[in-house]
């Protein structure tokens, strides 16, 4: 169960069109390294892990992604809003415009449709937690790359705030990752695996 | 209200950071307290939002029609300032 709370986790005013950051911002609604997925991947992931406050953790990033997902539209959104055809044309951005006007989907920076095969749960805390740091660190390395390439103050105000929570969000997952560990046979973490425990009929065997 | 919004989204930041925190360090004693004083906090300032008239939520508000209403926060709602704010008056 969610509650929506009407509004941002982050104050966002952007005052001008500037469609040329539009066109990297939205890698983080879309592409591989983005919120969306990290909202998913969190959210799917926490199932199958065996202990309360690790799919507490897992819960509550996965909600805060849900903010950063809103975020990064609201920036899309604000970038785009009253801009003039010949800017989206010489902009690059008349392929978006030509499928979704200047409506709100999850593409990566060069348009391609968001997939759930840029992330994984594959029901073993110890891969799961693992990818986990992996993707704040991608996601991190990706807002690396917005302010490397934006000039736009307004919109990096926003991207900082965001990769200041991917690092904290790995800081977690490290610990996490130690918690499961602590909680396994140290001579071999990888004998047994505490989210599947087969329980098989007389039948099966 | 815009102030108070703001206040509101700084002490909830508060509030979830320091669950990320718990989540992995349950006997920090010390963030418990900060845990605490903080959900307080927020706990108060949201009621006085409410009072004012505030609709943060429609699950706790006095008037549905204006959390209804309202302009989301990428139109220029309350936790936006300036330029947008008046910009998505459909009236």
């Amino acid at each position: 169960m969610w509650c929506y709370e009407k509004r941002l986790q982050f104050p966002i005013n952007i005052t001008e069109p500037d469609l040329p950051t539009a066109k990297i911002v939205i890698s983080q609604l879309g592409g591989p390294n983005g919120e969306l997925g990290a909202a998913l991947r969190y959210l799917c992931q926490r199932f199958t892990m065996p202990f309360p406050n690790i799919q507490a953790l897992l819960t509550d990033i996965g909600t805060e992604e849900l903010a950063h997902v809103e975020m990064i539209s609201t920036l899309f959104y604000q970038l785009t809003k009253g801009a003039c055809p010949k800017d989206i044309k010489e902009s690059g951005l008349d392929a978006y415009f030509t499928d979704h006007t200047l409506g709100i989907y999850p593409v990566n920076s060069a348009g391609v449709p968001f997939s759930s095969a840029t992330f994984q749960s594959v029901g073993d805390p110890i891969a799961d937690l693992t990818e986990d740091m992996a993707a704040e660190q991608k996601a991190r390395v990706t807002y690396d790359n917005i302010l490397t390439l934006s000039q736009n103050e307004e919109v990096n105000k926003v991207i900082t705030f965001l990769r200041q929570r991917e690092i904290v969000h790995y800081q977690r997952f490290a610990e996490a990752l130690e918690y499961v560990k602590c909680h396994l046979d140290s001579s071999n973490y990888y004998a047994f695996n505490p989210a599947f425990q087969p329980q098989c009929k007389k039948t099966c065997q | 209200m815009n102030e108070m919004l703001l206040e509101i989204s700084k002490l909830d930041f508060c509030v979830n950071d320091v669950c990320l925190f718990l989540d992995t360090h349950p006997c920090d004693q010390e963030a418990m307290r900060y845990y605490q004083e903080a959900c307080c906090r927020l706990q108060r300032l949201k009621q006085a939002f409410i009072q004012r008239g505030g609709a943060l939520t429609n699950r706790q508000c006095a008037n549905l029609n204006q959390y209804i209403n309202e302009p989301f926060p990428w139109d220029g709602g309350e936790n936006t300032c300036g330029a947008m704010k008046n910009d998505c008056n459909f009236q």
